[in-house]
């Protein structure tokens, strides 16, 4: 080969060389471009426009009374909207109203059948909702009081595990479809032992509340008949309403899903005895972890920590518990889906599905009370924590224009302890922020009336601050 | 010098015994120069019944003195001026000595016949056992290269322009040599018969040398005789004409003008009243036509002939009319018999095939000595003959043939759809009236000026009969093959050869992104697509070593390509960009970058002054416009240029990088600079579209389907320059790594070039009849119209479902991030081609999407309803869980049942334009304040009715009017007797109170400045048109 060809042949191996190193280059390239993955965005600051609604699947019946408390914890008035609902649609125009700072207010709102319900929505603001029901007196057996916080939970699944169709008992779902477009769902009904029944398919015209009478599936007897609603089109919003033959009512609103961390369930100024229901959609048994959170400090609960539940089947225990008791309510493995009911010393009863555990404050606790009795209160407050004592503020929220005096008390919470706060007679319809440091707190309202036949538990909601 | 014979021939035909008398009209015009042995060939004949007679039209090289010593001053005819053939014909015949003469023989002075000539043309009239032959044609070879063919008798089509059967230098091999009936024979020997100029008369003096022959013979036909032509009659001719080889005469330009105006006034002349009825029209359009092709190649001249041609026949109208009484009245046969000579359509398509082959490398120098080099080549063996005689033609086939195909799913009943391709108007007009409209009427309106490629959009619809959906389809279909065609031409440029620029081009217009960007209906990109070679080219010329012969002319043609790629992609920008630096950065040799610099900027002014007032709005926008949100960051996936799901995203596109580097790797020294650039633009390229598609890059330099545009050309050129360097050099390499590298290209292009054309043959697109997904008439049907649909995605990169088009914005961060887009109900338009999303009201959305994030309202519903959104629309699981879970929950936002798509109904949606009374929004339309206005329910309202550029509408008791629509200044309110300006409304749109009730109008006043504006830009355009006008070819 003459030097000639020998230089061509070696520039020709240079730039096969380099197309080589290209190739190298664009691999290395390509794996430290993969590593370093996408920018950042920088995104629009949220929160300017600051609204909500709740929704208040209450229910109702002939001569009862529900009334509407919305609460207002924060420093600026809050604009309002209410819209009652019923089975024949809308009822009425929306109330529209302002709620001044730090304040509460009442609205009656129509309840005369089951399917009833209410969407009440605040505007440049934050506040919070719930209803207190009572029913109308028979004869000679008094009508009972349910009282709960309203939902913001909004969707196509609603878990309801708090029903009984025990002797005596009626359950009723009540199903609130505050939107412009129909829902169409079935009920599923889980009972202990027994295979899951559904109720057939039924459409819900949009701006229309109604009840489903879960007794008549199949299910009478049944110690606990818990519930999910399953909406194919559309979206509800769901609660329980539970009546007992010697005039006791309860309300809870269903939950969209389980709790992977468990629940909490506030109570007190009960009997001593309280109805634990867990629902267990799943196809696998879960096996319960139940603690109670005593005034004296965090104890397991007899009677409900390792019970089975079996696959898609819902059952009801009965732990025993002091005054105050918070029930700590877990699974293994499995996301619970649990209520409580609490029995009243005379008849009426008060059930709650609660919190999940570990949500945060601060609390808006809605009053408890009803409105044709005095009613005496306690707020309870019961500490989550394992270890931490918390330290904490309740300020009270009375209605505009009135003076409550002692507005603001303070107490510290020793980990996982219950204690309740006595509030001023002249306030029962107050509602309360509930405001914590060092550990997060779960505060419920708890009433009686003086005659001992009304009994209701409101669990408080929280407040975005 | 003299003949043989002297005197006229004493007529024979009449005993039937003696040779049939001829008469030589020999014609000459400054034809000095061949003259001597166009003299001896008729001296030379062996015929004997022969005469001469010659006429001198005027000639001024002396010819006529030598034909008065050849053939004495009796047989010279002088004349004054350049009679024609048909004025020298008609001399002679008036001449008394040739009323005796049987044949006349046509002889022109550049002609030389061969000693037989004349016997064998008499022989071939008389002797054959042919009967009423008038007019016999000779062999016609070239004067210096007498085995070249220049005539062996001809044709034309239906519309009378001539046909030639010969190749261009075509070889004489006995290929034609038979005695054959045709068309027309050529009168540079051309023998006619007595009855033949008895009956049909003299050629048409009016129409030119070049023309009367054919149309002499046509008449002929016409009257029953024949026309035949004889391969033993010899002659050689120089066509001086035709190279305008006489002295004095300068070479004529006008070869449109005399064919056109020649095959008018045969047809006028020459058909039946039957056939012209059908004809006449049918030439019109297709004059038409040809017209629109000029003036789409600015071949302005040539337009003026063919409308010079048509205005010649109308003036002379009358005289066509009175020939055609006499060619009818001698008519024996129909036109049906004459059609059998003239050529059928086949033959036109191949010629057309050829000519494109001819058209396409346009101003590109290509090397003589291609043929030998490539002949060197060894691979060739490979090629079929055919392809390697007609590369460019077997291309087109090729193209053809795929193109027919692939497209195929554009053609059918229902409205084209799919992808990403936007929806046109109904009418061409709707595409004008936005481009002249001050506002914006798409999307959230606004004072945006549409882009000036709705004009080429206008005028295509235009064309296909006012139906711009037909335009669209055409247009998409066109698109890939113009891009190949523009590759072509760079690929000429920058290799010189022929086979490796097709292969290249091929490559370039099947790429993944270019399969992409049709699978989706992309126009827009398509064009830049295909603009972009051209601009590479211009840019690589502009910095290259040499600097264009005229400055202006190349400057501002180059700012047309620039201006056409930016009215329809913007992006095309960024792309021509990094050439720009990667030429600058490695230039092509040692030279003073100061003038080529002078001309890119030069390039950019004339560009951005052609588009300005979409740049006006580019830069107003801060230049967001220039990019684009398509492109995952996937590195495997753009370095194989595929930028999302679509056909062309198999694993066979990683053989065009492949191909790429196995180019760089064997490219030989002297195109290593050039590949060297090319593998910087292809490097620069990935970098880019994935910093893009990552969002690491400023929105305004984000473009990855630009930045893959360019990669696909690197790779293109890098493979085309790698198989030039390897089909030159193979011969004498021994076998090693080179000479595989070598197979590996030239299979592996094949390879590509099959498997991708066959996938875009067959393969799906994205695009078609009814592509629309089946929920969507959920959200297209709903009455009353007037609203708008908010498009999100969670799923970086991907445009929205048909018919949502690209993202236009990106809203919150991490997991929850969103892609949004904001369109009319009949989706992404067309209207809005070149076009961007800016203004204040996007503003609006963007904090509204972050309050949706936020999750701190539930009535999302009410801070959309001012924007007109009454559904929000996103594909089934792709928004992010937390997105989904707060759409959920909105009070004002029901998720329809809508399968494939997520559908959101806003209950709270008010139409674009209305009269309200409701305290809340007015308050809040005056503060905008976003928390105010989720408490809107807007219930009591009027919805206004469109009139032109505004609206009207009524109130009986005041109230608010409220125009969804981006603010701009110019819009006025007329209400209660009162006019006063709109005010800005939630900070982005327009709205005032109409006090009083009664009737309201809403107008927008300061059309004028758009209507100056398109004045002006009509003017640039036409100014930049005139100056990049293309000569007429010759």
């Amino acid at each position: 080969m003459t030097d000639a060809g020998r230089a061509k042949e070696k520039r020709a191996r240079g730039q096969g060389f380099f197309a080589l190193v290209a190739l190298g280059g664009i691999i290395v390239a390509a794996v430290a471009l993969g590593r370093l993955g996408t920018a950042p965005t920088s995104a629009a600051e949220g929160g300017a426009a600051r609204s909500g609604s709740w929704y208040c699947p209450h229910g109702g019946g002939e001569g009862w009374e529900v009334r509407l408390q919305v609460a207002n914890p924060g420093e600026e008035p809050v604009r309002v909207r209410v819209a009652s609902f019923g089975e024949e649609g809308p009822a009425g125009e929306p109330a529209e109203f302002e709620i001044g700072a730090r304040s509460v207010r009442s609205i009656n709102v129509p309840a005369d059948a089951l399917g009833a319900g209410a969407m009440v929505e605040y505007f440049d603001g934050f506040a919070a909702a719930g209803w207190v029901t009572e029913s109308a007196d028979e004869k000679d057996v008094p009508g009972g009081v349910a009282a709960e916080p309203c939902t913001r939970d909004v969707g196509t699944r609603f878990l309801l595990p708090d029903g009984t169709a025990a002797r005596g008992e009626d359950a009723y779902a009540v199903i609130l479809n505050p939107f412009a477009q129909p829902a169409v769902f079935t009920v599923r009904l889980y009972t202990p032992g027994e295979r899951p029944v559904e109720t057939p398919e039924q459409v819900l015209r949009p701006h229309h509340a109604s009840a489903i009478h879960l007794n008549e599936f199949g299910v009478l007897g049944q110690p606990t008949v818990a519930a999910e609603v399953k909406v194919s089109v559309g979206r509800v919003s769901a609660a329980t309403l539970g009546q007992t033959k010697g005039g006791g009512l309860r309300a809870s609103v269903g939950v969209v899903s389980g709790s992977p961390q468990g629940r909490v369930l506030p109570g007190g100024l009960d009997t001593g005895t309280a109805d634990l229901a867990v629902m267990n959609t799943t196809t696998e048994r879960i096996e319960l972890e139940a603690h109670s959170f005593t005034g004296s400090g965090d104890r397991t609960t007899a009677g409900a920590q390792g019970q089975p539940v079996s696959p898609e089947s819902a059952a009801t225990f009965r732990p025993l518990t002091t005054d105050p008791t918070t029930l700590y309510v877990a699974a293994a493995n499995a996301a619970i889906v649990t209520g409580r009911r609490t029995s009243g010393t005379d008849g009426d009863r008060a059930s709650t599905v609660g919190v999940p555990y570990g949500t945060t404050g601060p609390w808006v606790v809605l009053p408890a009370v009803g409105g044709r009795r005095p009613f005496d209160t306690r707020l309870y407050i019961s500490n989550q924590s394992p270890d931490v004592a918390a330290e904490v503020t309740v300020t009270l929220l009375g209605a505009e224009g009135v003076s409550l005096g002692r507005d603001q008390q303070r107490l510290s919470l020793k980990p996982r302890v219950t204690a309740y706060v006595e509030l001023p007679h002249e306030a029962p319809h107050a509602a309360v922020l509930v405001e914590s440091t060092g550990a997060e707190v779960v505060p419920a309202f708890t009433s009686y009336s003086n005659d001992r036949t009304g009994y209701a538990v409101s669990v408080g909601v929280p407040s975005p601050g | 010098m003299a003949t043989e014979s002297t005197d006229l021939p004493t007529p024979s035909v009449a005993d039937g015994t003696a040779s049939p008398s001829v008469l030589v009209v020999l014609i000459v015009r400054n034809g000095g120069a061949w003259l001597r042995d166009s003299l001896a060939g008729i001296a030379g004949q062996t015929y004997e019944r022969l005469g001469v007679i010659a006429v001198d039209c005027a000639s001024t090289d002396g010819s006529g003195d030598l034909l008065v010593q050849a053939l004495d001053e009796e047989r010279v005819i002088r004349l004054a001026h350049d009679a024609g053939l048909s004025g020298a014909v008609q001399q002679v015949l008036e001449d008394e000595r040739a009323q005796e003469a049987d044949y006349i023989l046509t002889v022109h002075d550049d002609s030389a016949l061969a000693p037989e000539a004349v016997a064998r043309l008499v022989e071939a009239a008389e002797g054959i056992d042919v009967e009423d032959v008038g007019v016999v044609g000779s062999k016609v070879v070239d004067w210096d290269q007498p085995r070249a063919l220049v005539d062996v008798g001809s044709s034309s089509d239906r519309f009378g322009h001539p046909y030639s059967p010969l190749e261009s230098h075509e070889l004489d091999h006995g290929q034609h040599d038979r005695v054959r009936e045709v068309l027309w024979v050529s009168s540079a020997a051309m023998l006619i018969s007595r009855a033949a100029w008895v009956r049909i008369g003299l050629p048409d003096e009016r129409l030119g040398s070049s023309s009367e022959d054919l149309d002499f013979c046509w008449r002929a036909r016409i009257a029953g005789l024949r026309v035949l032509w004889t391969p033993l009659a010899v002659v050689r001719h120089v066509g001086a004409s035709g190279k305008s080889a006489r002295v004095g005469e300068s070479r004529r330009p006008h070869r449109r003008y005399d064919e056109e105006r020649a095959a008018v006034a045969a047809i006028l002349k020459n058909y039946r009243l039957v056939s012209l009825l059908w004809i006449l029209p049918l030439y019109a359009l297709q004059s038409l036509a040809k017209v629109l092709g000029l003036l789409v190649s600015r071949r302005f001249d040539e337009i003026r002939q063919v409308g010079g041609a048509w205005l010649w026949n109308v003036v002379h109208l009358f005289g066509t009319l009175l020939r055609r009484r006499r060619v009818q009245r001698v008519r024996r046969v129909r036109d049906g018999q004459v059609h059998r000579y003239m050529v059928p359509g086949s033959i036109r398509v191949r010629r057309w095939f050829e000519a494109l082959g001819r058209i396409v490398p346009g101003d590109v120098d290509v090397p003589d000595d291609e043929d030998q080099q490539e002949a060197a080549v060894p691979l060739r063996t490979m090629a079929s003959s055919a392809v390697k005689t007609h590369p460019v033609a077997a291309a087109w086939v090729a193209a053809i043939v795929v193109g027919y195909f692939a497209s195929k799913h554009l053609w059918g009943a229902g409205p084209l759809s799919g992808g990403a391709v936007p929806a046109m108007p109904d009418s061409a007009g709707d595409l004008f009236r936005e481009l002249l409209a001050g506002v914006r009427t798409t999307a959230l309106g606004g004072a945006q000026a549409a882009s000036p490629a709705l004009a080429v959009l206008g005028s295509i619809s235009w064309v296909t009969f006012g139906n711009p959906d037909l335009a669209e389809r055409l247009f998409l279909a066109a698109l890939p093959p113009i891009a190949a065609v523009s590759m072509y031409r760079f690929l000429l440029r920058t290799t010189a050869r022929r086979v490796p620029a097709l292969l290249g081009a091929g490559l370039y217009a099947l790429s993944a992104v270019a399969m992409w960007g049709f699978s989706e209906g992309r126009i827009d990109f398509l064009v830049g697509f295909a603009v972009l070679p051209r601009l590479a080219d211009r840019i690589g010329v502009a910095l290259g070593p040499g600097t264009p012969k005229r400055r202006v002319r190349f400057m501002v043609g180059t700012g047309v390509f620039l201006a056409v790629g930016l009215a329809f992609w913007p992006g095309i920008v960024l792309a021509s960009a990094v050439l720009v630096v990667v030429y600058l950065v490695a230039p092509e040799q040692r030279r003073r970058r100061a003038p080529g610099i002078g001309l890119i900027i030069g390039v950019l002014i004339t560009g951005a002054a052609l588009v300005f007032p979409l740049i006006v709005d580019l830069v107003q926008g801060g230049a967001v416009g220039l990019g684009s949100r398509v492109g995952a960051p996937v590195v495997a996936d753009l370095l194989r240029l595929v930028l999302g799901p679509a056909t062309g995203d198999w694993q066979v596109a990683w053989l065009l990088p492949a191909l790429a580097l196995a180019g760089f790797a064997v490219v030989d020294r002297a195109r290593r600079h050039g590949a060297l650039r090319f593998l910087l633009i292809a490097l620069a390229g990935l970098a880019l579209a994935w910093a893009s598609a990552a969002g690491w890059l400023p929105q305004q330099f984000s473009n990855a389907p630009a930045y893959l545009a360019l990669v696909a050309l690197a790779y293109a050129s890098l493979a085309a320059i790698g198989l030039v360097s390897v089909l030159g050099k193979m011969r004498g390499t021994s076998l090693g790594l080179r000479r595989l590298l070598a197979a590996v290209l030239v299979i592996g292009a094949a390879i590509c070039l099959s498997l991708q054309s066959l996938l875009a043959a067959f393969g799906g697109w994205a695009v078609g009849d009814n592509q629309l997904p089946a929920a969507w008439p959920i959200v297209a049907k709903d009455t009353p119209p007037g609203y708008r649909v908010l498009w999100l995605s969670g799923r970086r990169g991907e445009p929205f479902p048909a018919p949502g088009g690209d993202p236009s914005g990106v809203a919150g961060d991490g997991d929850a991030t969103l892609w949004f887009s904001i369109t009319d109900r009949e989706g992404v338009s067309a209207l809005d081609i070149g076009r961007n999303e800016q203004g204040a009201g996007y503003t609006y959305l963007e904090d509204v999407l972050a309050e949706l994030q936020d999750g701190s309202t539930t009535h999302v519903g009410a801070l959309l309803a001012p924007l007109g959104v009454r559904y929000v629309v996103a594909e089934e699981d792709v928004l992010p869980a937390g997105v989904r879970s707060r759409l959920g929950v909105q009070v004002d936002l029901d998720r329809q049942p809508a399968g494939g798509l997520e559908v959101y109904r806003n209950v709270d949606a008010i139409p674009d334009a209305v009269i309200f009374s409701d305290e809340v929004f007015a308050e809040a339309r005056r503060s905008g304040d976003l928390s105010a206005a989720t408490a809107i329910e807007v219930t009591d309202v009027s919805q206004l009715t469109p009139v032109g550029i505004g609206w009207d509408g009524e109130t009986s008791a005041g109230g608010d009017v409220w125009i969804g629509d981006q603010y701009a200044p110019g819009w006025r309110l007329t209400a209660g007797g009162e006019s006063r300006p709109l005010e800005r409304s939630f900070g982005w749109a327009l709205g005032a109170s109409a006090s009083g009730g009664g009737m309201v109008a809403v107008r927008y006043e300061d059309q004028w400045i758009r209507t100056a504006e398109i004045a002006g830009l009509a003017l640039l355009w036409l100014a930049a048109v005139w100056i990049t006008r293309k000569p007429a070819r010759r």
